[in-house]
């Protein structure tokens, strides 16, 4: 049973809300076109917990992706959907 | 070895004079962000490695000292890898190649230190499903559980015991990330299944399944909350401070009990991976586990959990398999 891209989007919601209290990022609604740093507010070291705790709740490597590949949860979803 | 704070990421470098810093990459921040495959090893005088930040030097203690290499050695090695490509912001990054240089081992604290928290977070979840109709399908990833389903004679028994692995192996994948054909099995002495990936528990009754993952101890069972119930039953099950209770409830009051007490000591003890199941033994009053009435295929169940973290248990009703 593959997850469907709105499962992959739901999870990834629940994950991105998971690791907010820690990084003092207040809650937000989040869309596939969210923006990681003007709409979520993520910093650099935001986007470090989120592609890690990623990594481990989809079991998926970050490894042929830098930072800069990723500018909204579309591009996020697409990659973990090549992935998974 | 020195590093520099900004926007909570440390970037680091191998020093060797102020008008030459060796480093992986510039200083993160959004302006400098090149894709990965751009990233090289450069050097910078120390204002442009400091990108405005406070300037730290890394002390080594007397073992680390005498492991790592010599100034020189590391300014030759480092010098040595000037335009290398190969940046990995999570397994080759600024930090891992300064350790590189110094010691030898490419190691990054800052990862290793996020993905120890990410672990940390508790997880309990839940999946319900109803007990899919007709035959069973392609053989199980998991040889051990397949060849105890082939040894099953009771067709129902059977079905039950392979979809509730199904039901499983997608529980593992949705809140872990784990594939069961990548995991390793075995059985304890009391026939329960373990791995060291991921502690889990499986309950089926009556056409629902039940499944419970978590990274710590977790229980789970499942019973419609119309099983029969008698007195004498719950004098075997309840202990001295159970019954007590239980004994003063009307019918309808006590069925509900019964149920609940019946499915919190199971789920209790399959968390505990403990010897045999004693009933009478497990104490309910000391919480430990949370119940729940769930709908499975339009019958009502209940359902307990045993966790250290109640609060975190999360449900996943009506799953398909």
């Amino acid at each position: 049973m593959a997850m469907s891209r709105s499962e992959i989007f739901e999870k990834l919601n629940e994950v991105i809300n998971m690791v907010m209290p820690a990084l003092d990022v207040t809650e937000t609604e989040i869309t596939e076109d969210s923006n990681l740093v003007n709409d979520i507010g993520l910093s650099s070291v935001g986007i470090l917990y989120v592609v890690i705790a990623i990594e481990e709740f989809f079991g998926i490597r970050f490894d042929d992706v830098g930072f800069a590949d990723f500018e909204t949860i579309k591009d996020v979803i697409d990659y973990i959907e090549k992935k998974i | 070895m020195i590093r520099v704070e900004l926007g909570g990421i440390y970037h680091f470098g191998i020093y060797v004079s102020d008008e030459e810093v060796i480093q992986f990459g510039l200083a993160p921040s959004r302006r400098n962000l090149l894709k990965d495959s751009d990233v090289e090893v450069l050097a910078t005088d120390i204002d442009g490695f400091l990108a405005g930040g406070f300037l730290e030097t890394c002390e080594f203690d007397r073992k680390e000292r005498k492991k790592n290499r010599t100034p020189d050695e590391i300014v030759e090695y480092a010098r040595s890898k000037m335009g290398m490509r190969g940046y990995s912001v999570l397994y080759y990054n600024c930090e891992h190649f300064a350790n590189e240089c110094v010691s030898g081992t490419a190691v990054c604290n800052q990862a290793d230190r996020v993905r120890d928290f990410i672990r940390s977070l508790p997880v309990a979840d839940v999946y319900l499903a109803k007990l899919p109709d007709g035959e069973i399908g392609e053989a199980l990833s998991c040889d051990l559980r397949q060849k105890e389903i082939d040894s099953v004679t009771n067709e129902k028994v059977k079905r039950e015991k392979y979809y509730v692995w199904k039901l499983f192996e997608y529980a593992l994948q949705r809140s872990l990330g784990l594939k069961a054909a990548d995991l390793k099995f075995i059985r304890d002495e009391n026939g329960r299944y373990m791995t060291d990936r991921a502690e889990f528990s499986f309950s089926h009754s009556k056409g629902a399944l039940c499944v419970a993952v978590s990274r710590n101890a977790i229980g789970v069972d499942i019973e419609p909350m119309d099983t029969e119930c008698s007195d004498g039953l719950a004098r075997r099950i309840m202990n001295d401070s159970e019954y007590s209770v239980f004994e003063k409830l009307d019918k309808s009051e006590k069925q509900d009990f019964f149920v609940r007490v019946w499915t919190a000591k199971e789920a209790l003890f399959k968390a505990s991976h403990k010897g045999a199941f004693n009933p009478y033994a497990i104490d309910t009053e000391n919480g430990g586990y949370k119940s729940f009435i769930k709908s499975v295929d339009g019958r009502e169940y209940t359902v307990s959990v045993a966790t250290e973290t109640p609060e975190k248990i999360r449900f996943f009703e009506n799953v398909i398999i």
